[in-house]
């Protein structure tokens, strides 16, 4: 008798990402521990589109892509939710159809979000998703035991010191 | 310490990063191939991956129910020609098929009988020519392999 059936196995956890999580991540290189925490990590077009905008970034993206099969592009999206959500923003003179995309396709396919974006998270919340940031992350790594203390310390300041991220103080 | 991780298939990726990252807080120096390189067909051995294999002390496989790639293949079969020191874990339903290989490198991993998994682990590790610190990596590697693999969460898309 199997020790776990196919029918009783938890399900593979995944999130959606938003752009910022996935620079602040990557800068400090701990892109491929998420693994531990999600089996697959979903990045929706227009993150991608938001990251495609610099070319360095272009290229660091697609280098992830080809080294990790755990980060998925991720395109299917109900469209009408997004633009209906992102005319609201628009009305208060912000663009964020990464947020938007990364909150709705979560809710799609029954993820976690993993956002900074003060709006973005309080869209998530809207949606009753479960949803963290960035320093979520670094204090799972730390719980886990991947991330000593001081090195924790030390991301911590690099992203204070860096523009990648915000709203970190609120994870 | 360095170890290499040759896994099967794409979908076996997630697990050998998983055991970098865990190996990686203990002391260990784990290279995962890149993902590409089970899509790329006909299989090549990267002259990168090629200088990690020489460079690694372990290689251990991980063949899920996926089954492998080419490269897997190629990967561990040149770990075999550098007489590394191997465990390749699979899953039951690929053991004939990988039996004729790997012989006694092969575990396999029946979630049915997960301790038999741990006592082919033990028996070949007596049976290897190494320092302790190496059977000792191989022994806690395969064991984190072994969970992660029977307790891995189900796919659903």
């Amino acid at each position: 008798m199997p020790l776990l059936s196919e029918s009783s196995r938890l399900r593979a956890p995944r999130c959606t990402i938003d752009s910022s999580c996935v620079i602040a991540l990557d800068h400090l290189d701990l892109l491929p521990q998420l693994s531990l925490l999600f089996s697959r990590v979903l990045v929706p077009k227009a993150v991608r589109e938001d990251l495609y905008k610099r070319r360095a970034t272009k290229d660091r993206l697609q280098f992830l892509f080809d080294s990790y099969a755990f980060l998925e592009r991720c395109d299917g999206c109900e469209k009408g939710a997004v633009d209906f959500f992102l005319a609201e923003r628009v009305r208060q003179g912000m663009r964020d159809r990464g947020e938007v995309e990364a909150v709705v396709q979560a809710s799609e396919f029954g993820a976690t979000v993993i956002v900074d974006d003060q709006w973005g998270r309080k869209l998530a919340t809207q949606y009753d998703l479960d949803h963290h940031g960035t320093f979520w992350v670094l204090q799972r790594f730390y719980d886990l035991g991947l991330r000593s203390a001081p090195a924790s310390r030390i991301s911590l300041a690099s992203l204070r010191g860096s523009s990648n991220t915000t709203s970190m103080e609120d994870s | 310490m360095k170890v290499f991780i040759s896994y099967g298939s794409i979908a076996d990726q997630v697990t050998a990063l998983r055991l970098q990252a865990l190996a990686a807080v203990n002391g260990l120096t784990v290279y995962v191939p890149p993902a590409y390189t089970r899509q790329v067909v006909p299989a090549v051995l990267e002259p990168e991956t090629r200088q990690k294999l020489n460079d690694a002390d372990v290689v251990l496989g991980v063949v899920g129910g996926a089954g492998w790639t080419e490269a897997c293949m190629q990967e561990l079969n040149a770990g075999i020609e550098l007489r590394k020191n191997m465990i390749v874990m699979s899953d039951p339903v690929l053991a004939p098929a990988l039996q004729p290989h790997f012989g006694s490198n092969l575990v396999v991993i029946d979630p049915a009988q997960p301790d038999h998994a741990e006592m082919d682990m033990v028996r070949y590790l007596k049976t290897v020519n190494a320092e302790q610190n190496v059977k000792t990596a191989l022994l806690a590697l395969g064991t984190l392999a072994l969970g992660l693999l029977i307790f891995a969460p189900a796919e659903r898309k």
